[in-house]
């Protein structure tokens, strides 16, 4: 929490308001947000919990918490030489012990009126709201739907093409992007493993601590299109999504062949020294495809949000996942209420191993908030959110994280 | 009849509206282009980054905030000054661009009457015979 009041410190002494000079420019955004959750079923963990961000394992209990998704960010471009910018954006927050980490880092060349080139480090563009989905200033709500925005990777390292053509009122941003991305020592994997398990091992084998996640050969599309009360996108991308963990094994030995076991033995290393590793079958290492289609409309005191997301993996469950959000901002001259739905659903199309085929899971979370804008820095939001499980069917499990439960937020959000 | 004289005073005050403006967008004095509202918004919007005959446009604001700015974001954009800065957070913190540089009025008329590049926003009764009025508010 000090590293918190340091950064703020800092970017509260520093000017960063201020343009330091034409060359580099200095921006930000944060939240301070906290929630409680009001009710809900017992997870086996014992506690009653509300998941809120996947990627950096953020969920709330019974005790009110502010640390979960409080964060603050800096972002700083500087202009290169003629049209070539550098832009790196570090962020601190709260799950992550406010340790800062480089989200971005890439250099942008414009090329000609309406291209541009982006190299490095950006945000992922999967959903409406993924590449901005931390700006919570940005946005009406505390935060995107919590059950649609759940992967461990969003970001990547790679190149983006843009480029935009205008006709009449309107205008269209063409892009397109490839690169990888890989994460390691994820927690949210230590999380299932130690809720009910995340995948299927061997028997006798055991998944040892965290998991890495390596997204390779991205290769997507994104179009949109707008005019001054539409906002169209349509995206697409292909990865190869692969997930590995070191693995143990145990060799049990009844030493006085009583039919006790006296002893355990934890074995992680093979013969020749390297570690045991999991993720080198269907499960943890296939192709997966994203589609989605969202927009949001302004009608003269509305705007509506829809976002439908189809994920197909090429796994040995041959998973899909249909998503939508859909939501409803009123425009008040300071006030914004709102409601919203998100639903996600697991079906299966293959079988695996017996596992049969089928709706595997589904889930919904209703949303219901109002934003208050404190001038136009700032905005303070108060958010109620009931996520119910609609049913673990089998052949599925019961994951703890898919409990129903309902959240009570109050957050802050400001740019800089 | 008293409907019609209703009518009538709505219509008047619609063009004293009108005539009273209040803020004015304004170009080079060798810009004659004919610049529509549409266009206007996607060039303080920064979805058009040149004019239509193809010429590169450097856009420029007043501070955030001031009265006149206000009033042209509110008119020509349709948009509180709350809505415009959450609209440019999306574009700042997605590297899809940056907002118009902001400069003082004094400024403003400076740099506009000296670069043919420019357009920007200013109180119509500042705005002399050094810059031309495309539009006001």
């Amino acid at each position: 929490m000090n590293r918190f009041f340091v950064l703020l410190l800092l970017v509260a002494s520093s000017n960063f308001y201020t343009v330091a000079n034409d060359r580099i420019q200095f921006s930000g955004y944060g939240s301070v947000v906290g929630g409680k959750v009001l009710s809900g079923q017992v997870d086996p963990s014992g506690e009653k919990e509300f998941q809120v961000d996947f990627y950096d394992y953020a969920f709330y209990t019974t005790e009110f918490d502010f640390e979960q998704e409080s964060m603050v960010a800096v972002q700083m471009r500087a202009d290169v030489v003629e049209n070539l910018s550098a832009t790196v954006q570090l962020v601190a927050k709260g799950a992550d012990g406010w340790s800062p980490d480089v989200d971005w880092a890439y250099l942008s060349y414009q090329v000609g009126q309406n291209g541009t080139l982006m190299a490095g480090r950006r945000m992922l563009p999967m959903y409406y709201f993924s590449e901005y989905m931390e700006v919570g200033y940005a946005y009406p709500w505390i935060r995107p739907p919590a059950n649609l925005y759940w992967w461990e990777i969003t970001q990547f390292n790679g190149l983006t093409y843009t480029h935009s053509f205008n006709f009449d009122d309107w205008t269209l941003n063409a892009s397109v992007f490839g690169g990888r991305e890989t994460q390691r020592d994820i927690k949210s994997h230590d999380f299932w493993r130690n809720r009910g398990g995340y995948y299927f091992p061997p028997e006798g084998t055991y998944i040892s601590g965290t998991a890495d996640v390596s997204w390779s050969k991205i290769l997507g599309t994104n179009l949109a299109l707008s005019n001054d009360w539409i906002d169209l996108r349509a995206s697409y991308f292909r990865t190869h999504y692969n997930t590995t963990s070191d693995i143990f094994f145990t060799d049990e030995l009844d030493l006085n062949n009583d039919g006790v076991v006296d002893q355990v033995i934890e074995r992680f290393f093979k013969p020749d020294g390297s570690r045991y590793i999991s993720g080198d079958w269907a499960l943890t290492d296939f192709d997966l495809d994203f589609y989605g289609l969202g927009g949001s409309l302004a009608f003269q005191y509305v705007t509506l949000l829809v976002d439908y997301n189809y994920v197909v993996y090429d796994d040995g469950y041959g998973s899909e996942f249909p998503t939508f959000y859909v939501s409803l901002v009123y425009n008040h001259d300071v006030w914004q209420p709102y409601i919203g739905l998100s639903s996600a659903k697991l079906k299966l199309t293959k079988d695996w191993q017996g596992f049969g085929i089928g709706e595997a899971e589904e889930h919904q979370i209703v949303t219901l908030g109002v934003r208050y804008n404190l001038g136009s820095n700032a905005a303070i939001k108060l958010e109620y959110n009931d996520f119910s499980d609609k049913g673990d069917r089998l052949p599925w499990y019961d994951f703890s994280y898919h409990n129903d439960a309902s959240l009570l937020s109050v957050g802050v959000d400001f740019v800089f | 009849m008293i409907q019609k004289i209703s009518t009538l005073a709505v219509l008047t005050a619609c063009w004293i509206g009108a005539v009273s403006a209040e803020v004015a967008v304004i170009v080079h004095p060798s810009n004659q282009q004919a610049i529509n509202e549409t266009y206007l918004k996607n060039l303080f919007t920064g979805k058009q980054k040149s004019f239509p005959d193809g010429s590169p446009a450097i856009v420029l604001n007043l501070p955030e905030g001031d009265s006149q700015q206000s009033l042209f974001n509110e008119k020509a954009l349709g948009k509180s000054n709350a809505q415009l800065k959450a609209y440019w957070s999306k574009v700042i913190f997605t590297g899809k661009g940056t907002p118009p540089k902001e400069v003082t009025a004094a400024e403003m008329l400076n740099l506009v009457a000296t670069n043919p590049s420019t357009i920007g926003v200013i109180d119509v009764s500042q705005a002399d015979k050094s810059v031309r009025i495309l539009i006001q508010y």
